[in-house]
């Protein structure tokens, strides 16, 4: 039995190294105006104070496609806290998606000097995008002899990639117009991605005989690492280590035009540039067919040991992944915001916005978002739009001022955050000094 | 599993983690069933592997029709010339008393059965000394007839001259004697010597002495002798039978085969004093035969073949003795002893001949053809299994699928074990009649189909988790060539082949 689960993990294996590179996309926080994330999506948003000082913060973002959650998967069964797998399979399409973004705001400042805005921060962002189809869940989940018989195909993708990211940010005023324009230095910690994502396992109907076919491949710099089936490497822990030799660069461009006193239109592009990764990069490849038919004992009879264990050098045999150095250059998911505020009155503030990410038209979103201030020190906005490919985004945003300190949260689907509907979570947090 | 739970829940929630505040360090998989199928193994075993891997200590031979042999051979029984004769006491110094001195055949030791014509020496040496206390001059003319060189007997002459002490001493020490030849007769050796003074007169020597040493011979003719040698005993270990619980065997055509080469010239039969079978049980059967009765003559070289070396074979077999009757005990052993009987007709006048190389060489070999009427018995092996990675298995279903090609019906029953050989469970895998059908063979005996079975068994959760203790697995192993009591004559093939393959179907619950 171990066999199987050795072949499935093995897959499974497979199935979290691969996808394509996508971005964090964030529609309230845009919004923030004079708060540092506000900043860092349009690097023309006018710093308020003479100095601002960016206290850690993180944003986060996971999607699972067709509505599912994680507490879908997790339940609580009295004191019990219950990986509830078999109704998530239920609810699986036959191709699946589930992304995971992570952005931690470590520490930044912004000056505003007399003729411009100049900030810097540093920031660790994680991205992660699984792939893959119902049926390598049902492959684990409930077993093949549902298969019997049939080919059933399993390769999943992944895109999994962490860096750190340094910038410089200015931004100056020439009348109505804001220009802007960050320059983002990028040490890459790890990176995986698939190229091919071909596997299918068929079971055959005279003793269950598994045949594998393999055309799998995908890159890696440092999180895996593979020397065969019983050496292999999984580094998922942050590093403690803030540069390496994956460098890369990326631009961030920002503009913004007050119209009339009421009326100001924005654009910003974000992540235009790259990573050339370069240290411990494999390709690996396994491409092939292979039939497992148990163990061939000739001697049966004649030998003075059964093991009805699979050996690793058989799975050795099924995924024998070819390992080559390889370096390799990876874009980064550029992003375009196109924002129009309308300052209804001193109170309220109107807004729109369209967001396109260059990977993938799923990530468009559009919404619009309306913000009241109570005080001087406290904002309340709250935003609707079209996302993740649906209507139901609700999103909430503040900020408040507690002498020096700034404080300020978002999320684009409110409803996640207060309930278990936590298919399409967002949210981000900040903290902040001025002075 | 365990692995699988912790891919998964570091996978899927590692992020989560990340973003959530809600611990899971006491997370658990939820109740669900999953139902793998898997190939346990496949085997494909033709009668030459069974076979040779069940036996050490013999050959497997496969003819060009494919028929498997086994045999057994004994040992390597020898006996050469000087276990007939040698010149053993020949270094006893000969005290020739007197001018004519004869040895007898007896002072060498030689059987007086053997009357030989000549012998040629390879070797040897002869040492003379004599000495006289007649104060004078001397001379000493001595002669060997029977050692002859070049058509000349062996003469040597000495003279010893008188220097006013006595005694007066003379001889020579170690003459060659290689290429004299000895003819044969009785006595076997005559020394004659002229002891002459100065005025002629002869004289008796108070001490004359002769020794022969090293005297060894490269040819021997004339009648050798009668008297009978022992060749030796052996024992043949047929492991064959070792694994068997029980059976009978019937096989067609057994042998067992007396193989001799043989380089004296002379007759010489090989007399058993039995051979004998011994059962798996320990029983002992004689082997009747005509031939243990009178002995088999073994061929041997003529005059004409000095060097050469003839080869005897005799079987044994159904027609000549009750072989196939005392085999179908299943033999564990064959013991034999034997000796050899030179010239047994007695005839004085038959001349043959010997080397100091000549040998006799006899070698007993048991040879199984593998066809038959009945074969009925069982293998018992033990293997060390290993199945606690079978965790929460709720349900299994094993199905194996047996393609016999082998003219023989096999049942096979797999038992799991403790470490300490008890017995846990029994897998029964027979059809209604207990077996899995022999391959269809024709009048002749001759494999013509193929008999295929599949077989699934059911364990429940309670079942499985007793075997998935097990440490042992035995598998009995039983052979039969037929389920009816009418014999039907099987011929085996080295190709033919049993194909085994088993698959398990295990539900698991988590």
């Amino acid at each position: 039995m171990s066999l199987l689960y050795k072949l499935l993990i093995a897959a499974f294996l497979l199935g979290i190294l691969g996808g394509e590179l996508k971005s964090q996309s964030e529609m309230g926080s845009f919004f923030l105006e004079g708060t540092w994330a506000a900043r860092e999506l349009n690097v023309t948003d006018s710093l308020v104070h003479k100095i601002e000082i960016y206290l850690p913060g993180i944003f986060f973002e996971s999607h699972h496609n067709n509505r599912i959650s994680f507490a879908d998967i997790i339940r609580k069964s009295g004191d019990r806290t219950i990986l509830n797998l078999a109704e998530v399979i239920n609810q699986l399409e036959d191709n699946n998606s589930f992304e995971n973004n992570f952005k931690v705001n470590t520490i930044g400042v912004g000056i505003k000097l007399s003729s411009f805005d100049i900030d810097f921060r540093h920031n660790s962002r994680f991205n992660s995008v699984i792939e893959y189809p119902k049926e390598l869940a049902k492959l684990i989940f409930e077993g093949n002899s549902q298969y019997i018989g049939e080919s059933v195909s399993f390769g999943p993708s992944l895109n999994y990639y962490k860096y750190h990211e340094y910038s410089i940010g200015v931004s100056k005023t020439f009348g109505d117009l804001a220009l802007g324009g960050r320059i983002k230095y990028l040490s890459g910690i790890g990176f995986v991605q698939t190229q091919q994502n071909t596997a299918s396992l068929f079971t055959d109907e005279d003793i269950y005989q598994l045949s594998i076919n393999t055309d799998y491949a995908f890159t890696s710099s440092g999180l895996v690492d593979i020397d065969g089936v019983a050496d292999i490497t999984v580094d998922t822990g942050l590093r403690k280590q803030f540069f390496s030799k994956n460098n890369g660069v990326a631009f961030d461009f920002g503009a913004a035009y007050q119209v009339n006193d009421a009326l100001k239109i924005s654009a910003s592009i974000l992540d235009l540039g790259s990573i050339k990764w370069k240290e411990k990069t494999n390709k690996y490849v396994s491409n092939g067919d292979y039939t497992y038919e148990g163990f061939e004992i000739d001697e049966f009879l004649l030998s003075d040991s059964v093991e009805f264990e699979i050996k690793l050098d058989t799975l050795e045999e099924i995924f024998a992944f070819k390992k080559s150095p390889s370096e390799f250059k990876t874009s980064l998911s550029a992003q375009l915001y196109l924002a129009g505020q309308y300052q209804f009155n001193d109170k309220l503030r109107l807004g729109a916005i369209l967001y396109i990410s260059d990977i993938e038209v799923s990530d468009l979103f559009y919404g619009i978002n309306a913000q009241y201030s109570f005080s001087k020190s406290f904002l309340l906005g709250i935003n609707y739009g079209f996302k993740r490919n649906s209507f139901s985004n609700l999103g909430l945003q503040f900020t408040t001022l507690l002498g020096p300190v700034v404080i300020f949260g978002n999320t684009d689907n409110i409803i996640s955050v207060f309930s278990n509907e936590r298919y399409n979570l967002n949210g981000r947090i900040g903290l902040g000094l001025s002075f | 599993m365990k692995y699988l739970t912790r891919l998964l829940i570091f996978f899927l929630l590692g992020t989560y983690f990340l973003t959530s505040c809600t611990k899971y360090d006491d997370l658990e998989i939820g109740d669900h069933a999953a139902e793998y199928a898997l190939p346990l193994f496949s085997s494909d075993i033709s009668l030459q592997d069974i076979v040779s891997n069940r036996v050490d200590n013999t050959t497997l031979t496969v003819d060009t029709d494919g028929q498997l042999t086994l045999n057994y051979k004994g040992a390597l029984l020898t006996k050469g010339a000087s276990d007939i004769f040698s010149f053993t006491a020949a270094f006893l110094p000969i005290q020739v008393t007197d001018t004519v001195f004869n040895v007898s055949n007896e002072d060498f030791e030689i059987p007086g059965s053997i009357d030989i014509d000549f012998l040629d020496l390879k070797t040897g040496q002869i040492t003379i000394q004599y000495q006289s206390d007649i104060p004078e001059d001397i001379m000493v003319n001595m002669t060997i007839p029977q050692f002859v060189k070049d058509g000349v007997s062996y003469t040597k002459s000495f003279s010893s001259t008188y220097d006013d002490s006595l005694p007066i001493m003379g001889g020579i020490a170690g003459e060659n004697l290689a290429g004299y030849r000895i003819i044969g007769g009785d006595p076997l050796i005559t020394v004659l010597y002229d002891a002459i003074l100065p005025d002629g007169t002869k004289v008796v020597l108070p001490s004359f002495v002769v020794v022969l040493t090293n005297l060894e011979y490269g040819y021997a003719e004339g009648f050798l002798g009668n008297d009978v040698y022992d060749i030796g005993k052996d024992t043949i270990e047929i492991d064959f039978f070792d694994t068997w619980e029980q059976g009978i065997v019937n096989f067609e055509d057994p042998k067992i085969i007396l193989s001799a080469t043989n380089s004296f010239g002379f007759p010489l039969d090989a007399n058993f004093f039995g051979i004998d079978i011994i059962g798996i049980e320990g029983e002992r059967l004689s082997l009747q035969s005509d031939a243990i009765n009178e002995g088999i003559g073994l061929g041997f070289p003529s005059l004409t073949q000095v060097g050469e070396t003839v080869e005897t074979s005799f079987t044994f077999d159904k027609d000549n003795s009750n072989i196939r009757d005392i085999l179908a005990v299943g033999p564990s052993a064959v013991e034999y002893e034997l000796d050899g009987e030179p010239n047994p007709n007695l005839d004085p006048n038959s001349r043959g001949f010997m080397t100091d190389s000549s040998r006799i060489n006899v070698q007993m070999e048991v040879e199984l053809p593998l066809n038959g009427y009945t074969f009925g018995f069982a293998l018992r092996d033990t293997f060390d299994i290993d199945l606690a990675n079978f965790e929460n298995v709720n349900a299994a279903e094993f199905k194996l699928i047996t393609e016999n090609e082998v003219p023989l019906a096999l049942k096979l029953e797999v038992s799991f074990a403790d470490e300490n050989f008890n017995v846990i469970d029994v897998l029964t895998i027979q059809d209604e009649n207990q077996y899995i059908g022999a391959a269809p063979v024709d009048d002749n005996g001759f494999v013509i189909g193929v008999n295929s079975k599949e077989i699934i068994e059911s364990f429940d959760a309670t079942r499985f988790a007793k075997i998935r203790n097990a440490k042992k697995i035995l598998i009995r192993t039983a052979f039969n060539t037929t389920n009816s009591d009418i014999l039907q004559l099987v011929k085996f093939n080295a190709s033919q082949s049993v194909k085994s393959r088993m698959g398990l179907k295990v539900e698991v619950l988590n």
